[in-house]
């Protein structure tokens, strides 16, 4: 593999060009799949991730690759028992942004095959859902309504107490 | 592929495949208590069959007291319904797809609810039921009836096997997997030896085996390749005045019947918690008594949950 101290560079879909080392890199199948088809010399066009979102990306991806660094390093010494605590409350933080920067970060995350980021930010919406009402859903993330008065009126008969004839 | 030039991001246009992954870390509860309810494609994503492969209900107990008259227990209404709202919800929202179902051991399921579950899982492969009191041998049936690709039953001991046995034999083809939750007698022993000859996976584990009916499982079962009798209390008739007597060893000619066995799994040891509480229910373990969860574990993996 390159050493970790070259660099590649990212363009997202404004058009604004994004630096990132190899290791982080790395924490993107995609970009990791794209590098070795085509070389690292090119610049990598990710046209489906606009610039705010890829700033959290490279945030995100240089602190998991600084994160395992630090940990092949000394054995792991270096990150301790309460590392790996320390890098899930640091994601829990991280993925507090507002509604529209957390679904972009979702889509950027299953677009460039970001595993753990789709996974953390997958949780964070799931937590959000937890306990609430269909209203209340649909008010956090701005849903419409989209059933027809039928549809409602089957929905509604699936909260019935009792068995009914179907 | 999505308009990355928009400001506005719609979460109802997010990706099915994003959507079912979020549901997938849901539980049961949360699952049916309205997300299918918040808009179209949500709903869509909620019947995913990837969501419902496994209706695992096990969080879920019975309100019930014991009563001196069968069925021997009584169910509080209202637990009742809480049960049959999951259940209604659940299963509209499977749409048939699923496969494993596993019910607590305090679930006291009535022979209703086992009518309606089992006609909306026509491809059940594995059923985890140990509480068969509110059941009726005819919703029993008609259940098994209706689950022509079933391959592995837990459940409880009960007192009339040959009618189960018989009517699992003639509808399900590819059963091959029996854990049994309490102490297999002769009679049962015969009956699955009678009824289900090409049984591959058996687990009696925590219960009172008598030797003359592992002899009998060994010597009939030809097609068994895993046998469980972890912590069993194996016992053996006795003259009197002691009338039976526990066996601290399994001898070497049992031993050489279960050679054939791929896996024979036992455990007879004073040290071991397990044996021990075993031997302090006599037989028959009260799985409340012990850690949540404790009753899911086999030694079989297979079995275990």
């Amino acid at each position: 593999m390159a050493s970790s101290s070259k660099t590649i560079t990212v363009v997202s879909s404004d058009g604004d060009e994004f630096e990132m080392t190899m290791k982080a890199a790395e924490q993107s199948k995609l970009i990791t799949h794209m590098l070795d088809e085509f070389g690292v010399s090119d610049k990598v066009p990710l046209y489906n991730v606009n610039s705010e979102t890829m700033a959290k990306v490279m945030e995100y991806c240089k602190k998991h690759a600084d994160h395992e660094a630090a940990k092949e390093e000394d054995g792991g010494a270096a990150i301790g028992a309460g590392g790996e605590e320390e890098l899930k409350k640091w994601d829990d933080e991280f993925l507090k942004v507002e509604n529209g920067l957390l679904f972009n970060i979702i889509l950027a995350a299953n677009y460039l095959e970001i595993k753990s980021l789709l996974d953390s930010s997958c949780q964070a919406v799931a937590d959000m859902i937890k306990g609430k009402t269909p209203e209340q859903i649909r008010e956090i993330f701005n849903i419409k309504n989209d059933f027809t008065p039928e549809e409602e009126a089957k929905l509604r008969s699936e909260n019935e107490w009792a068995f009914q004839e179907d | 592929m999505e308009d990355s030039y928009s400001t506005v991001r719609r979460w109802e246009d997010l990706d099915i495949d994003i959507l079912v992954k979020i549901f997938e870390l849901l539980d049961i509860f949360q699952l049916t208590s309205g997300i299918a309810h918040v808009c179209s494609t949500w709903r869509m994503a909620c019947c995913d069959p990837l969501l419902w492969k496994t209706l695992d209900l096990s969080m879920l107990k019975s309100n019930f007291i014991k009563i001196p008259l069968e069925p021997f227990v009584y169910v509080d209404g209202r637990s009742d319904t809480t049960l049959t709202r999951l259940l209604k919800i659940s299963l509209s929202l499977s749409r048939g797809n699923i496969m494993t179902l596993i019910f607590h051991f305090n679930l006291y399921i009535s022979d209703d609810q086992l009518t309606y579950t089992a006609e909306r899982c026509p491809e059940l492969r594995r059923l985890v039921l140990p509480a068969w009191n509110r059941i009726k041998k005819t919703g029993m049936i008609k259940a098994i009836r209706g689950w022509k690709h079933l391959e592995s039953l837990t459940m409880p001991t009960i007192a009339n096997p040959p009618y189960l046995l018989e009517e699992i034999a003639a509808n399900c083809e590819n059963f091959s997997e029996l854990k049994i939750m309490g102490p297999c007698d002769m009679f049962f022993a015969s009956s699955i030896a009678t009824y289900l000859p090409k049984l591959r996976v058996l687990s009696l584990r925590c219960s009172t085996l008598f030797k003359d009916v592992l002899i009998l499982i060994l010597d009939n079962l030809q097609h068994l390749e895993v046998l469980n009798i972890s912590h069993c209390i194996l016992m053996e008739t006795a003259p009197p005045p002691q009338h039976k007597r526990i066996i601290r060893e399994i001898d070497p000619a049992i031993h050489e019947k279960a050679s054939r066995l791929r896996e024979f799994l036992t455990c007879m040891q004073d040290s071991c918690i397990m044996c021990q509480r075993t031997r302090t229910d006599e037989g028959l373990v009260r799985w409340y008594k012990y850690e949540e969860g404790l009753w899911k574990t086999d030694e079989v993996r297979s079995l275990s949950l």
